[in-house]
Parts: structure tokens; C-alpha cells; sequence
């Protein structure tokens, strides 16, 4: 399949594990990255999500998970014991030869296995090493771990949405990983730009937390600006008159409706077939609305209450009014604009077969990304890598296998679901 | 040395996602000029936070983060000669952003495929809520609505009650964000000889980053999603927010381990082997009656010291800080989370800089964002070649409009 390809010739070591890390080198594989990730057999990307007994490890549950499926796609998969020192060594060699590494692995564990990026610029002077812990790399609380949900916490969104006087509110249960890995491979492709201009690398310390924030920098803002945060209007908003979430006729459905200039307010009030509304001089600025704002959510709810939600939508868009059905994410695979802009390919893999795949969000003079290759089954890629770029010979590898260093089958005890950092 | 130094950015403003993308570029030493219509100017110079004191297109907070660092070219591009000086402009950038809705930068003689006569290199982004084909291109957007689409907002809230939608711009961030990937890989894809290209981004997928991975999971086991009550989520828990004696405290215990330490610090050992929370599965099914038992506890005492004390026990516990505790947290003092940006008339004040941490080239922090059409006159001379005569018959044609550096 052909496609942008704009990062051919970069090699990039992979030792991230998760949803954050390996989002980001997906994005670096996606524009033609080659990047390879690192897992061992006894410490196989916990993503893979398997239970360690003899019946899952029969039938394979570590290759059948979809979140490390999609995640990892594009890229190579190796195998390396790094806390061998024959293991270790393998590793500087594939540094030496790369243009950057990139991990998420718990604070300290880099510098524990003798990988820290003194260590790595040794083999490589002008290596970049990434690293993208919960709070940093620097800090009092550099140490401590954290899910996306620990990064959404920390972050202190959860004080900016909801009702003023209710509680913080959640937004989901790990929107901190996706974001810290898309802070990651942004900086990333900063310090790759500068190394091909320059030749030189360097050390780069993400906070996934400081990622988070970016999200809700209106409320730093606001903070800063008028020394208080910004008021917490529930499903209103603070410029847009009316807006919010109004149940339709089917249980359970809801269409999202935003106001956001006057003049979608006469059109909104002609598609609820209100004129009366639409024609109130009082409601023609959205300060006048504001003033009536619960009357005319109670007018968009009776009328919202009786019809099919898609349909609404479809018919206030048309009128020129932003609306949106609250989807289900389950629902994306099958709507129409994903569809049609190509959004979602279909890759097949071993165990799995062929499934789904969100692509990138940007096409590059109508292209995407290509998806050429399916995330690698465990230690899928250790001759290619190893004997290909390492330059192992058979019996090198054989040797490396009996000892435990390389391998394709994951190995007891499965440790216990990590923590970031 | 700034990693993006020397590289040429003209932003047609139209929002916060475009604005970000801007903003990140400038951050990381970009030249940015931001082309803006005159009177009204950006739309982020009317979205609050407001600043007091200061008037409107002066006033917007957000426009002073967004912004920092830029210059501001006010140009009606509606008008013959303010469409000129813009291709010109463009054409001398490496790099154009613009959103001003699909189709519109070619209706206004900005395509790429037009400029990128002038300049074969050019990387030109569009970003929009829908991106630029399908059903949905022509349709009205909000950060709502993409969050809506997306498959964002379904599962938070009451399991009987209306979705909540999240307060603030995170839509609009995100797809700035995600614009920057994209426009970093072009760039560097430029150092290895690549022609420029037009990069079409929809704000809506780059939304979907969040969400994907519960459609892929769809196509494996069938699975659904579901809107589970305040701060629940499935499928694990606890993964929650408690009201602390002061404040609230993030928890998250999921492995056996977790769970275990975190019953030992809230002092209740036994809810470790009780039969109905000892697996992460059963806690997520009985979550509401696991909260009789926690949220009490997590009342006795103050959010920072749970926090610590989890963290010193390896489960993540996490201080949920409102945004006046930012600034008094050792932590984010000694990472310089806030930095200051500076507007004219509305004086100085902290937000959260961008955050990446590049030791060789550090990204500049905070900064001084432009009034409406302050450099117009500077950029049009100094880039341009224009003299005073030629700028001054281009205002007096409504083509430009000078602000307040004008000699």
C-alpha cells in the first residue's frame, strides 16, 4: 500500500508498554517510522492483557487483545531479556544504530537495567531518549505512578466540567494515555526535526500530567487572568446560549445542541417549529437567551423528547445549526463520515484475522497512513532484526533462545498490571 | 537554538485547534504570523476567559495564551487587495495553517494547489471539525459536538441523566495538537526531499484517539459501551474521585497488589479478601456498594496526605488540584509549570506553558501576544517590501487594517 511516508530512514527503539507510548510510536510507524519495539518473554507488553495459565497461554490470549492490536500496528516486535547483560548488550547495539528511544517504563527501571540516557549516549552521542512518566522525569514527585486515570486526577480536570458545587467529574478512564502520547510524539518529532538539521540529540521529559493540562488550559487561564477558575455550567456553556445534552425518543439517545452564533438560533427555532421563539426579539443576541435559558431548554427538550436522534441532527444541520447524537464509541465503526473518509482500515493478522483499525487523523494529499503491517506476535521479528541489522547468524540466535534472552512465548510469572511510572 | 528556527508559519486564524497548532510551532521557535479579519479578528479574541478591563478583541485570555509569541496581520481577505497580500504572505511561508472551513481557503485564492506555484516546499494545513469531503464537511461544529461524534461524552454521567459534556476547548486542543504531529512529520519529511503537502485534518478523528480503542474492541467481542454513573467507568474500579477532609483524592487500585496496600492505608484490611471486592471485576460490578465502604474513609483525611502516603506504597493515588492549587504545589513549582503571558491591555499573568521538556532546545515559555493587526505595518514592510504610501492606500481600501504600531 503506498502513502505518505515522510519519516523513512529514521529508526526509532521502542520500550513503551501500554496505551501512551506505543500510541505515540504508532503515529512515528504510520509515517514511515521504522520502529522497533522490545518486549521480553517475561515481561511481555502489558497490554496484551493475558492471564498466565497453561490455557490462555495455549491458546494464545496475549496476541488476541485489540487495544495492543491497534496500537502497535506497522511496528517490528523483538524480544530481549535487558536484564541479561548479553541481553543489555544487544539492546546498545540496536541503540547505536538508531536515531532515538523512547520509553514509559517505571521511574528508575531505565537506570536499573543500565539504559539510562548517559549510558545510551555513550554507544550513541547524538541518540534522542524520550521519556514520558506520570509527573515527569524531574521533580519531588517524578517517582510516583500513574494510570491515565491518575493523569487525568492529577491534572485537575475533572474540576472544570460538571455542575458548580457538584463534584470534580471524570471524563473517562484513561484519556490521560492517549494525551500523554500524543505530547510525546509531538516532542518527539521536534527533537527528530532538529536532529536532522543539526546531528545532535538530546533528552526529552514529557509529564503526561503537564500534557493533560493543556487540555484544560482555560482553566489556568482564568485562574491567572481573574484569580479565580472558571465557573463550572454544567451542559451549558459560557458563550454558546442555548447548549446541551436533550434526550430523544429512542431510551437512551441524546443529541448534542450548540448554539454558537445568532443565526442559528432562528434556524433551530424553524426545524422545532417555533416560530413564536424564533421571531422574539428578546432571543435574538445570546445574552437575551441566557435570560430565558431554562425555558428554551425545557422548548428543546419537549421537542427533542419526540424525535428519533439521527434524524434531529441531520435535520439541524441541514438548517445549519450544530447538533451531534452522543454516539456510543462502539458506534464509530459503522458512521457514515468515518466510513467515507476512510478513517477506519481493516488488517488482518495471525490468531485474530482481519480487524479494524483507526487510522491516522490527517491525510497527506488525501492519503493516510498506510497500514502494511499487522502488530507483531511476540518476538515475531528477532531473526529480521537481530540477524538482519545485528548481523546474528543462526546459531548466535539459537544460542540467545537456549538462554533465555530472546524468544516468542511468554514465560511465568506474568507480572501484574503495571503502572506507568 | 530553537528546534524550528528559521521556519516560516502564516496562520489564517479560525479558532483554538488552528491557534494551537500556531501556538506549539511558535513555542518551538517558529516565526508565526497570524492573519486575521479586520474588526472582528480571530474568533479566539471573543471566547472567555476574559480579562477585566480590556474590551473586545482585546479582552480574551485564551487569545493571550494562544497567541504568545505571534505577530498579528489584520487582512480582509474578502477584499481584491487583501487577498493578494495574503497569497504573498503564504507564499513566503513554509508553512500554512488555516481554517477557515472547507473550501474556503481556494475561494479565497489560497489553495495549495496555488501557492504551492510560488513555493514548491509549502506544507498547508486545513484543519476543520469534519475535515474537507464526506457527509459531514459543510456541517456546524463545536467542541461539543466532536466529543458528542466521537464517542467522547456517552459514558460520563448518571447512568439515567443526560451525557455531561466537558467544560472548556479539549477538542479543539486536541486537534491542534494532532495538526502539529502531522506538520512535524511533513516538516521533516521536507529535509528528505519530499514536495509540500496539503494536510486535511478533522477535529472529529483526532477526537477519536480517545474513543478508538473501544470501537476496535466492538469488532472483537461485541462489546458496548455504557454510561455507568459519576466517576465510574468500567471495567475496573476503584478508578475514582472520593471528597477528601479537604479537597479530593484521585484513586486507582486495580492489580491485587494495589488493592491490597490501599486497604491497609484507608484502615480497612478486611475489604482486601472480602469475597465481593477482591477482584477488580467484582469492585467494577459493585461499585456503588464498594463506595459505602470507601468513601467514608477517604473523608478522615486530607487529600494531599493520601496521596503521598498511596504513592508511597506504589498505588496511584493522585492529588486532584484545582487550578489555584497549581501554583502552590512544590511540584509544579519546581517544573515551571506556569509561565507568563503578557497581552498590552491586559497586563501579565500565569497559565500552563507547553510542557515538553527538550534539554538542548527548550521551548520558549509564555510570552507577549499581539493586539488586533499590531504588526500589520511592520510585517507588510519588513516581509513584503511595502512602503508607507502603498499601506496606507491599502487601509484607506479597507484591504488591511493597521493597529497600534503604525508610525
Amino acid at each position: 500500500m503506498t502513502g505518505p511516508q515522510p519519516l523513512r530512514g529514521i529508526r526509532i527503539i521502542d520500550l513503551t508498554m501500554g496505551w501512551s507510548g506505543p500510541l505515540a510510536t504508532r503515529h512515528l510507524a504510520d509515517m514511515g517510522a521504522e520502529v522497533i519495539k522490545i518486549e521480553s518473554c517475561g515481561y511481555p507488553d502489558w497490554w496484551r492483557g493475558w492471564e498466565n495459565t497453561p490455557e490462555a497461554l495455549a491458546s494464545r490470549e496475549h496476541e488476541k487483545s485489540p487495544a495492543f492490536n491497534q496500537v502497535n500496528r506497522n511496528k517490528l516486535g523483538i524480544t530481549i531479556d535487558l536484564t541479561q547483560a548479553d541481553g543489555r548488550a544487544l539492546a546498545l547495539k540496536l541503540v547505536a544504530g538508531a536515531d532515538a528511544v523512547i520509553e514509559n517504563q517505571a521511574t528508575g527501571v531505565m537506570a536499573k537495567l543500565g539504559l539510562s540516557y548517559d549510558e545510551l549516549r555513550v554507544v550513541n552521542p547524538s541518540i534522542i531518549m524520550l521519556s514520558l512518566p506520570a509527573f515527569g522525569v524531574e521533580g519531588p514527585w517524578s517517582g510516583y505512578r500513574g494510570y491515565g486515570s491518575t493523569v487525568e486526577h492529577g491534572a485537575g480536570l475533572p474540576h472544570l466540567s460538571g455542575d458548580e458545587g457538584g463534584p470534580p467529574i471524570q471524563t473517562h478512564i484513561a484519556y490521560g494515555d492517549a494525551c500523554g502520547g500524543l505530547n510525546a510524539v509531538a516532542a518527539l518529532l521536534v527533537g527528530l526535526f532538529h536532529r536532522k538539521r543539526t546531528g545532535q540529540g538530546q533528552r526529552i521529559d514529557i509529564s503526561q500530567v503537564e500534557g493533560m493540562l493543556q487540555l484544560g488550559v482555560h482553566g489556568t487561564i482564568a485562574q491567572g487572568l481573574t484569580g479565580s477558575p472558571p465557573t463550572r455550567t454544567g451542559n451549558r456553556h459560557p458563550t454558546f446560549v442555548p447548549h446541551g445534552c436533550f434526550a430523544c425518543a429512542e431510551a437512551d439517545t441524546w443529541l448534542v445542541i450548540a448554539v454558537t452564533d445568532d443565526e442559528m438560533w432562528p434556524a433551530l427555532c424553524a426545524v422545532m417549529d417555533r416560530a413564536d421563539l424564533g421571531e422574539n426579539p428578546h432571543l435574538e443576541k445570546a445574552a437575551g437567551r441566557r435570560a430565558a435559558e431554562s425555558a428554551l431548554e425545557k422548548a428543546i427538550a419537549a421537542w427533542a423528547r419526540g424525535m428519533d436522534a439521527h434524524e434531529a441532527m441531520q435535520a439541524l444541520q441541514d438548517a445549519g445549526v450544530a447538533a451531534g447524537v452522543a454516539q456510543r464509541p462502539t458506534d464509530l465503526l459503522h458512521d457514515p463520515a468515518y466510513v467515507s473518509r476512510g478513517f477506519w482500515q481493516e488488517l488482518d493478522r495471525a490468531v485474530v484475522g482481519p480487524k479494524p483499525h483507526p487510522t491516522t487523523a490527517w491525510r497527506f494529499n488525501g492519503e493516510r497512513g498506510p497500514l502494511h503491517r499487522p502488530s507483531p506476535l511476540l518476538g515475531e521479528h528477532n531473526q529480521q532484526i537481530l540477524g538482519g541489522i545485528l548481523g546474528l547468524g543462526e546459531d548466535e540466535l539459537a544460542e540467545l533462545e537456549a538462554a533465555g534472552i530472546i524468544g516468542t512465548v511468554p514465560i511465568a510469572p506474568k507480572r501484574p498490571g503495571k503502572a506507568k511510572s | 537554538m530553537s528546534a524550528l528556527e528559521g521556519v516560516k508559519v502564516v496562520e489564517f486564524a479560525g479558532g483554538v485547534a488552528v491557534g494551537y497548532c500556531g501556538a506549539l510551532l511558535a513555542a518551538c521557535g517558529a516565526e508565526v504570523i497570524k492573519v486575521e479579519a479586520p474588526g472582528h479578528g480571530d474568533a479566539v479574541r471573543h471566547l472567555p476567559p476574559f480579562g477585566e478591563g480590556a474590551a473586545a478583541p482585546e479582552a480574551s485570555g485564551m487569545h493571550a495564551f494562544l497567541s504568545a509569541g505571534k505577530t498579528s496581520v489584520a487582512i480582509n481577505l474578502a477584499a481584491e487587495g487583501g487577498r493578494g497580500l495574503a497569497q504573498r504572505l503564504a507564499g513566503g511561508a513554509d508553512i500554512v495553517l488555516e481554517a477557515l472551513g472547507p473550501g474556503q481557503a481556494d475561494a479565497a485564492g489560497l489553495g495549495h494547489g496555488r501557492l504551492k506555484e510560488q513555493a514548491p516546499g509549502l506544507i498547508m494545513v486545513a484543519l476543520s471539525w469534519f475535515g474537507d469531503d464526506g457527509p459531514r464537511r459543510d456541517w456546524a461544529g463545536s467542541d461539543a459536538i466532536a466529543q458528542a461524534l466521537a464517542g467522547f461524552i456517552y459514558p460520563i454521567g448518571q447512568k439515567d441523566g443526560p451525557p455531561i459534556i466537558p467544560g472548556g476547548y479539549a477538542a479543539q486542543i486536541t486537534g491542534g495538537l494532532t495538526a502539529f504531529i502531522a506538520t512535524m512529520s511533513a516538516l521533516i519529511g521536507n529535509l528528505s526531499g519530499d514536495d509540500g503537502v496539503l494536510i486535511d485534518l478533522s477535529i472529529l478523528e483526532a477526537q477519536t484517539t480517545y474513543t478508538e480503542t473501544a470501537g476496535v474492541r466492538h469488532a472483537y467481542d461485541g462489546g458496548v459501551s455504557v454510561r455507568k454513573g459519576i466517576n465510574k467507568f468500567t471495567p475496573t474500579y476503584p478508578q475514582t474521585i472520593y471528597p477528601a477532609a479537604d479537597g479530593w483524592i484521585g484513586v486507582t487500585a486495580l492489580t491485587p497488589a494495589q488493592w491490597h496496600a490501599c486497604c491497609e492505608l484507608i484502615g480497612a484490611p478486611e475489604l482486601a479478601d472480602d469475597p465481593r471486592f477482591s477482584t477488580s471485576a467484582g469492585r467494577n460490578q459493585r461499585a456503588d456498594e464498594l463506595d459505602t465502604y470507601l468513601v467514608p474513609l477517604f473523608a478522615k483525611r486530607p487529600a494531599l496526605e493520601w496521596f503521598h502516603e498511596g504513592q508511597a506504597r506504589r498505588v496511584p493515588f493522585a492529588l486532584v488540584p484545582t487550578m489555584a492549587d497549581l501554583a502552590d504545589l512544590d511540584h509544579f513549582q519546581a517544573r515551571e509549570v506556569l509561565a507568563k503571558y503578557e497581552h498590552p491591555d491586559l497586563g501579565t499573568f500565569p497559565a500552563a506553558a507547553i510542557p515538553w521538556k527538550l534539554a538542548a532546545t527548550p521551548l520558549r515559555r509564555g510570552g507577549m501576544a499581539p493586539r488586533l493587526g499590531q504588526h500589520t505595518h511592520a510585517v507588510l514592510s519588513r516581509t513584503l517590501g511595502l512602503d508607507d504610501d502603498q499601506i496606507a492606500a491599502l487601509s484607506a481600501a479597507g484591504a488591511i487594517a493597521l493597529g497600534g504600531d503604525r508610525p
